[in-house]
């Protein structure tokens, strides 16, 4: 069991709406054509074949039952795109606004089925029967709590914060509750996994994986800097052409932004070295 | 042709008093899931583990790792 490279990019395509929807449009669009295009190709071999699990098997991906419900996972993304985007169409008046909400829902929505996904295979696979250890029960854990507080916050901060200000009142409630929950649930894993004891001892396994979990989370850092400083440039140069902004970021937004980014980073970092245990490194 | 690194540690941790992968652990300093990583070939050590093994089982490096073509 691996992830294929489309499914990394697409994963990561689907993640950068969380930062950039509009930048990350036309990739995120390639992507997933082709995610949809090749299981398509595969769904029909299963079916024409109708034989073994090998004829699903064409690029290591898994049993029928992950493929079918990946399949299912993108058709339903389609539909919402369909969907959603003929009904802000007509109720919303501007044009902007319904793209922001429109994406930072379809991004929640991608994310959580994409996140659920990447748990199924981590769980289901034959290379995965051992019981988890108490440092994988520690990075899941973590890697839980990241993406509840990320997609908590940012939901509320894209929805219903007032850009101009860092901390408005809606904001500041939002704070407290991530603050409270992020202190709350990382003291009860903690007490959970390891009660009393000590943390286990690192050897050089757990340190290389480590390293290479890191790794993953700099091409991270550097990929989504590198969308919203691309994103700041086209803003720049539509304002210079036609003297309006496409998203008009204030510096707060800005601000947002960076810290989404280093929520996400820490995100790839446990996620990667989760997979790193799991898979066997 | 590829070649990969196999190993024979399953095989003399029972020549060793059926030792288990716990104990085994415990003797060189790693954790247990490192052990069965480089049981399952799924981790190759670094030379230093590699020579603590094959130091501990009293056997040449070259038969607790085998260097074979794919």
């Amino acid at each position: 069991m691996y992830f294929t490279k489309l499914e990394i990019i697409t994963f990561a395509t689907l993640l950068s709406f969380l930062i950039l929807g509009s930048l990350a449009t036309i990739v995120a669009f390639i992507g997933v054509s082709i995610y949809l295009y090749k299981y398509n190709r595969k769904i029909f071999y299963y079916l024409s074949r109708n034989d073994s699990d090998s004829a699903m098997m064409l690029e290591g991906g898994g049993a029928k039952r992950n493929e079918i419900i990946k399949f299912s996972a993108i058709i339903f993304i389609w539909f919402l795109i369909w969907f959603l985007g003929g009904f802000q169409r007509e109720y919303v008046d501007t044009i902007i606004q319904n793209f922001l909400s429109f994406w930072t829902f379809l991004s929640l929505l991608s994310a959580f089925i994409l996140t659920c996904y990447l748990g199924f295979k981590l769980l289901n696979t034959e290379a995965n029967k051992a019981a988890f250890t108490k440092r994988e029960i520690m990075l899941a854990g973590t890697l839980f709590i990241d993406l509840t507080v990320g997609i908590y916050y940012f939901y509320h901060w894209f929805v219903n914060a007032d850009h101009s200000q860092i901390f408005d009142g809606h904001m500041t409630k939002v704070i407290i509750h991530t603050v409270i929950f992020t202190i709350i649930a990382a003291s009860v894993l903690s007490v959970t996994v390891y009660g009393k004891n000590s943390e286990e001892v690192k050897d050089e396994r757990d340190l290389l994986i480590e390293v290479k979990g890191y790794r993953y989370g700099f091409y991270a850092v550097t990929t989504l800097l590198g969308l919203l400083i691309g994103q700041l440039a086209i803003d720049a140069l539509a304002f210079n052409l036609w003297g309006g902004r496409v998203l008009n970021l204030n510096t707060i937004e800005v601000a947002n932004m960076l810290w989404l980014i280093i929520i996400v980073a820490w995100a790839v970092v446990s996620a990667a070295q989760l997979f790193f245990y799991r898979r066997g490194y | 042709m590829a070649k990969k690194i196999i190993n024979n540690i399953r095989k003399l941790r029972f020549e060793h008093d059926e030792m288990t992968q716990a104990e085994l652990a415990k003797a060189l300093g790693v954790t247990r899931q490192t052990v069965a990583a480089m049981e399952g070939n799924k981790y190759p050590p670094s030379l230093e583990l590699a020579f603590r093994l094959a130091d501990l089982f009293d056997e040449d490096i070259s038969y607790v790792f085998e260097y074979v073509d794919e």
